[in-house]
């Protein structure tokens, strides 16, 4: 494999930019581009004349902006930790919510609407859940007498089914005329809850997280040799593994609380990724960022735009993504 | 560089050792070859020497010093193990492979840096495979890719390498291609100790031979003390001849070894041969 294409890189890097921008301009309300983009310009420059309302102002900064960067988040955290997860467990059919984050968090979130709270808790119910799901899971891994990568994912899927049980338990008890819509629409996903609070609070986890898988990208591919081949290469493969769980649990817990479960994109984005700039993680974390951001923000563009009503955001991940990706497979040529 | 191994004894299960009472010492710049039949412990023994399992007893000094006691990285900066089974993953391209050999060197938060990447193309070069280097691992011969992974160790630069039957899926002439270069490195100052269930392979590339038989060390000396008629007989369980020939071109002694015919060797009695000696 050569290095990847300078177009590519390139095209990595100017797509989500313009994307997020292009974001700015659509929407229910309505506004010109124009007055938008005088707007922002004041923002920035006070003196700059506009004719722009307060409405104007709160519906681009205080709901558009918001939306935009969460949905560029959220695909990002879901991207990366999908990339990471498939390297460490060396199986490109893992995802993300493969160790139980996200049974954790929906049942941290159902909890959390059958009792009532508001929606800021039950986003900290949903974030607690998950850490605590994949924490059970490394907890089952740690007493086990041969922990190992399997031991972990057995673990995981063990407390991903007990979580995903419990979800069913509360919605099957849930109230039909208020609880149960609310549950079942949070178990969709959605970024239509978004607020400047929601990203305040899922930005640091999800930045720290991300950051440090960054960090140690190149080491993934060394892990993802084999256990012990990775050893023989003087890597301490028990600390790389748990603080790759660790950031991962951290990034999708938080992207799952502010968005509920979003599927396909810790799973197909980083296949994806692969096609285009080969399995070499130090290429392939940061341009999964770059597409799983991209492709989220297009997702929830059309998901607040499309209807007059919100689409679930898990329902057009799926029927989207399904024949663009199934196109790229039959053009793929380095899949896996 | 030395490698010591002292009392080596290892086991899965309490009470059923897998293999017991190893002892023998690396020779610089040459290779030594632990030569047992399938399933004697050799490639258990070698993951214990490289640091991947620990020994239940006995111990094993580099240059004097346990393995015990010494980080994962450290070893690692001084073995080099290539092992025999080896799940391929991710399509990486050869370079990238190599490239990894230099993990132990790289700091935790650090990628490859310039210097690395010259230091995995050198590695690429000298074991002679600069043609595969953008090819896809997953995509290269088993001969190519054992290569490859010798490339990767010699990236790692270590003062020993251990190979784990670098030659068990090759056909003659990538085998042969393999042990020359094995041989090649040892003379240009690495240690390597090397598992292998063919004697013949002792004979030609090794200066030492450990001989290895249910877990339990039978002898250790030149291949020419330690291969045997008798001592074949004891691990394999088979008449074995040694032949001795001059060797035309440098006129030296050559040693080959070879089953015994056994239709030649008691023509009336071929069908109750020799079972009841056999050791196992």
């Amino acid at each position: 494999m050569k290095k990847p294409k300078r177009g590519i890189i390139i095209l990595l890097v100017v797509v989500p930019i313009a994307l997020a921008v292009l974001s700015l301009f659509i929407g229910k309300y309505h506004a010109s581009p124009g007055d938008i983009i005088g707007m922002l310009i004041a923002k920035i420059v006070p003196s700059f004349p506009h004719n722009s309302s307060p409405v104007l102002q709160t519906a681009i900064l205080q709901v558009r902006l918001p939306r935009i960067l969460l949905a560029l988040l959220v695909g990002m955290s879901l991207a990366i930790s999908g990339a990471s997860y498939q390297g460490l467990f060396r199986n490109p059919l893992v995802s993300s919510h493969i160790l139980g984050v996200a049974s954790g968090a929906s049942f941290g979130a159902a909890l959390g609407i059958m009792l009532s709270a508001s929606p800021v808790v039950v986003q900290i119910m949903a974030f607690l859940g998950g850490i605590i799901a994949v924490g059970l899971a490394l907890l089952i891994n740690h007493f086990n007498r041969v922990s190992s990568t399997l031991t972990l994912v057995l673990g995981g899927m063990i407390i991903g089914a007990l979580f995903s049980s419990l979800v069913s338990l509360l919605t099957y008890t849930a109230d039909p005329n208020t609880k149960l819509p609310a549950i079942v629409f949070w178990l969709m996903g959605s970024l239509a809850g978004s607020s400047t609070r929601a990203l305040a609070f899922a930005i640091p986890p999800m930045l720290a997280g991300i950051l440090v898988l960054l960090m140690i990208r190149w080491r993934i591919n060394v892990l993802s040799m084999g256990e012990e081949e990775a050893k023989a290469l003087g890597v301490n493969t028990n600390a790389l593994r748990i603080t790759i769980v660790i950031c991962c649990t951290l990034v999708t817990s938080a992207a799952v609380c502010v968005s509920g479960v979003i599927g396909w994109i810790g799973l197909i984005i980083p296949h994806f990724g692969r096609m285009l700039v080969g399995p070499d993680h130090k290429i392939l974390l940061p341009a999964c960022l770059a597409i799983g951001g991209a492709y989220l923000l297009l997702i929830d563009d059309i998901a607040r735009t499309a209807t007059t009503s919100e689409i679930p955001l898990g329902i057009l991940t799926g029927i989207i993504g399904a024949p663009i990706f199934a196109y790229l497979l039959t053009k793929g040529t380095r899949w896996s | 560089m030395s490698l010591e191994v002292i009392n080596a004894s290892f086991c899965y299960h309490e009470g059923k050792n897998v293999f017991e009472n190893i002892n023998f010492k690396t020779i610089e710049n040459d290779v030594t070859c632990i030569l047992g039949p399938n399933g004697c412990g050799k490639t258990t023994l070698l993951k214990a020497v490289s640091g991947i399992t620990r020994l239940k007893q006995g111990d094993i000094l580099l240059n004097g010093k346990s393995i015990i006691s010494m980080k994962r990285s450290e070893i690692a900066g001084i073995l080099g193990y290539i092992p025999q089974e080896h799940s391929t993953g991710f399509a990486y391209s050869v370079f990238e492979v190599v490239l990894m050999g230099r993990a132990p060197h790289i700091g935790i938060f650090s990628s490859p840096s310039k210097a690395d990447v010259d230091i995995a193309n050198d590695a690429i070069e000298m074991v002679g495979v600069t043609h595969l280097r953008d090819n896809l691992y997953t995509q290269i011969s088993g001969g190519e890719r054992q290569l490859v992974l010798i490339a990767r160790t010699l990236a790692q630069q270590p003062q020993i390498l251990l190979l784990d039957e670098p030659t068990s899926h090759l056909d003659f002439r990538n085998q042969s291609l393999v042990l020359r270069m094995v041989k090649r490195l040892a003379k240009h100052g690495l240690s390597v100790i090397m598992t292998s269930h063919f004697p013949n392979q002792a004979f030609t590339f090794s200066g030492q031979v450990v001989l290895m038989h249910n877990g339990g060390f039978i002898a250790n000396g030149t291949p020419q003390q330690v291969i045997t008629e008798q001592n074949l007989k004891t691990i394999y369980g088979i008449d074995c001849r040694i032949y001795e020939v001059n060797d035309p071109v440098s006129g030296e002694v050559v040693r080959f070894c070879a089953a015994a015919d056994e239709t030649k060797d008691c023509p009336t009695n071929v069908f109750n041969a020799d079972v009841s000696n056999s050791p196992q």
